[in-house]
């Protein structure tokens, strides 16, 4: 909490030592307030309501160029629970050179170049060095989230290219403080290291592949791959293809929730395909999936969506059929499900929607006395300036534990 | 063994840090644009509309690589961390877009924030705390992605 208020104070005295030179390049501020009834048969009717505020705001110029302030967080106060909470989820200072896509950060970030997704506070590094490599770095403090965080982590990318034909990297991080995990739940080892593999290639320019690997150093094995490939015929007709393997003993061990994920010697694979086609304003999708899993059994999985423009209207259809083939532990259920919604501007400045999801199960679903779960609702938006927007939304479901509950809910956007 | 490893790490920091000393040996090319330089909405946005069959300068790929189309949101992972692709992406997406569906501590379910956006790409609709049960049985890899290092308070409740 210390360090947030200093974060704050450090970014504040930043903007006001510099307020003459500083330009706000964007602010989106967005207030939430929800009130949702629900009512689960057999349980009391519950009226829930919360509020919640997100800022995040981008200012350029600090003074100098290239120096830039970041930073986005929230607050949500629940009106049942009388309780506040709320998070500094990014809070940043960002020197960007000129040339070379260097930066250099200092402050709270996320990092998305290593394996995972890594929020610290702490300094990250990168820049295009010559003959194609790039190099990216970070190191510091992870966020708590809960009681499980690490004292430090750090890590950093190194890459290869050769433009338009190859683009090859390596990762490795760190966490020292957050536990790896043997099968039977005992830790191993008290800090978590993955080594990273991530590769694009295009051959030809119809065809891309694609794909990452990750090794756990600590339960020495190869955690996750992903394996993709794309095909693009034209501009308006794309085919891909994919297949993904883990090993849960590799893959698992890192889980800070290790009950739900957990570390054991079976594995997990999925593979399919799919197209993607663009007639004039219409775009039909489609996909097929197979998963293997080792623990539940295997499934069957494709679906389809069309989505089409019409002026300012869009309209879209999207269906998805999961269909186990066999079950190992209990009945996983087999469902169809369709989603569709319209989208129109009714005046220049009003938007309205309505969208419905619906699943239809072949057999009443575990514990629940129903073979159908619906969901539907409807929002209007008012645009009252360029930067400013109001929309509220009222919806109402048919759920798998919940029968007819209602949720109304209005937002403030300011956006420049 | 470990530790090797852990020196691997410090030396490329530290390497990257004297190289920054020595401004020659960077690549000199241009650095993206801080921001996308005209304003660009909805989905499915198609990069080779607008932008020739060039290759992105100092990306490396041809435009069309990013076009928004399933397959790239599928696997936007790839997109978002190969090379320097994902200082491309902060061209136009702020933080706040990627947290909304990554952070580690989110305010509240994303398709609830995007309740007036129908349009917006993602599995949690609908009831998901019944619902989620499906999913999470038939792919529980793609949840851990996302749950299993980070934003898991709220599994606590049910899960241990
Ligand atoms: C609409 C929700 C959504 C948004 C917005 C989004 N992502 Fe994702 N992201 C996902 C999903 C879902 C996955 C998991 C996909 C899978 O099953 O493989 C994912 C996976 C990832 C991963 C891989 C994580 C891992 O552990 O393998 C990275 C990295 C990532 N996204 C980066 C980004 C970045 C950077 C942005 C912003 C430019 C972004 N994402 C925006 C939904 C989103
Ligand atoms: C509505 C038209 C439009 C769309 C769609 C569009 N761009 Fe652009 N983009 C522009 C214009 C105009 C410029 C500025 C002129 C230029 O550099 O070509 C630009 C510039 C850029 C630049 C800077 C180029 C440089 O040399 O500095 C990058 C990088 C870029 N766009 C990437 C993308 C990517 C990636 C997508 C797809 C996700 C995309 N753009 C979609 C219109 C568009
Ligand atoms: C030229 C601008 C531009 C660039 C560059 C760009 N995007 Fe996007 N992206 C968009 C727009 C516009 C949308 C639609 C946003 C919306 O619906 O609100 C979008 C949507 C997305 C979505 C889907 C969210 C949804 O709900 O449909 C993901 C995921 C995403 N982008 C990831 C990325 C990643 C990863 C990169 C970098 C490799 C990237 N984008 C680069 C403009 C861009
Ligand atoms: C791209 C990241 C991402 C992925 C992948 C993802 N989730 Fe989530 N999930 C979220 C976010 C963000 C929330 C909102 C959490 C909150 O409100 O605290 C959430 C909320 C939930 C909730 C709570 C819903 C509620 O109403 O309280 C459940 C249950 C859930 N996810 C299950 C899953 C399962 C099962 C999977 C895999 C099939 C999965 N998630 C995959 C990001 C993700
Ligand atoms: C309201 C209680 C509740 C909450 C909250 C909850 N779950 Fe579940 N979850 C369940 C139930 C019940 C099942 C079905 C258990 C079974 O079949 O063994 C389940 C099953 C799962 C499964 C299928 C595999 C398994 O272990 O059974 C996954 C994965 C999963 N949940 C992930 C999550 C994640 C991730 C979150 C938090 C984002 C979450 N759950 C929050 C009740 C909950």
């Amino acid at each position: 909490m210390k360090k947030i208020i200093g974060f704050c104070c450090l970014a504040l005295s930043m903007v006001s030592t510099s307020a003459m030179a500083v330009e706000l390049s964007t602010l989106n501020a967005t207030t939430f307030a929800e009130a949702e009834k629900v009512s689960t048969p057999g349980f009391d009717k519950k009226t829930e309501a919360r509020f919640i505020q997100y800022v995040d705001l981008n200012a350029a110029k600090l003074g100098v160029d290239n120096l830039s302030l970041d930073a986005y967080g929230w607050g949500r106060w629940g009106v049942n629970t009388g309780t506040a909470t709320g998070d500094l989820s990014s809070g940043y200072i960002m020197y960007r050179t000129p040339k070379s896509n260097g930066y250099v950060k200092l402050g709270r970030f996320y990092d998305f170049n290593v394996t995972g997704v890594n929020q610290l506070d702490g300094l990250g590094l990168g820049a295009d060095l010559g003959a194609g490599l790039r190099l990216t770095g970070f190191a510091g403090k992870p966020v708590e989230v809960s009681e499980l965080r690490g004292r430090a982590v750090y890590g950093g990318t190194l890459s290869f290219k050769v433009p338009k034909y190859i683009d090859l990297g390596a990762s490795a991080v760190r966490e020292d403080g957050l536990p790896t995990y043997n099968a039977n739940g005992s830790i191993r080892k008290d800090f978590q290291e993955l080594v990273g593999i991530k590769g694009w290639a295009s051959p030809h320019k119809i065809v891309e592949l694609s794909g990452d690997a990750t090794y756990n150093t600590v339960t020495s094995g190869w955690g996750e791959q992903r394996y993709n490939i794309l095909v693009r015929t034209t501009d308006y007709l794309t085919l891909n293809g994919e297949y993904q393997q883990y090993r849960l003993n590799d893959y698992f061990a890192t889980s800070t929730i290790p009950d739900l994920f957990s570390a054991t010697d079976k594995n997990y694979k999925l593979f399919g395909g799919g197209l993607n086609f663009i007639v004039k304003d219409t775009t039909i999708s489609g996909f097929y999936r197979r998963y293997r899993n080792d623990i539940e059994g295997n499934t069957n999985q494709y679906g389809a969506q069309v989505r089409s423009l019409f002026g300012s209207t869009v309209a879209s259809i999207r269906y998805m059929r999961v269909d186990p083939t066999e079950a190992l532990n209990a009945p996983i259920p087999s469902y169809h499900q369709i989603y569709a919604y319209l989208t129109m501007a009714l005046t220049e400045k009003l938007h309205g929607d309505i969208s419905g999801l619906v699943d239809l199960y072949d057999h009443k679903v575990d514990r629940v006395n129903r073979d159908y779960a619906v969901k539907t609702g409807g929002s209007l938006s008012y645009h009252i300036t360029e930067h400013f927007r109001v929309s509220g939304e009222l919806s109402y479901s048919n759920d798998i534990e919940t029968s007819d509950s209602m949720s109304g809910s209005l937002w403030l956007r300011y956006h420049i | 063994m470990t530790n090797n490893k852990l020196l691997l790490i410090a030396v490329l920091i530290a390497a990257f840090m004297g190289l920054s000393g020595c401004t020659y040996l960077f690549s000199g090319e241009d650095s993206l644009p801080a921001v996308h330089p005209e304003k660009v909405e909805g989905k499915n946005v198609q990069c080779s509309e607008c932008h020739s069959d060039d290759i992105i300068p100092s990306i490396g790929k041809p435009f069309s690589t990013f076009n928004h189309n399933a397959p790239f949101i599928k696997d936007h992972a790839v997109f978002a961390t190969a090379g320097n692709n994902g200082q491309l992406c902060t061209i136009c997406h702020s933080t706040e877009f990627c947290l909304d569906c990554h952070a580690t501590r989110p305010a509240i379910e994303p398709t609830k924030k995007y309740g007036d956006n129908p349009e917006f790409e993602f599995t949690h609709r609908g009831d998901y705390r019944t619902r989620h049960q499906m999913d999470g049985t038939i792919n529980p890899v793609s949840c851990y992605k996302c749950h299993g290092r980070g934003n898991n308070e709220v599994c606590r409740e049910c899960h241990r």
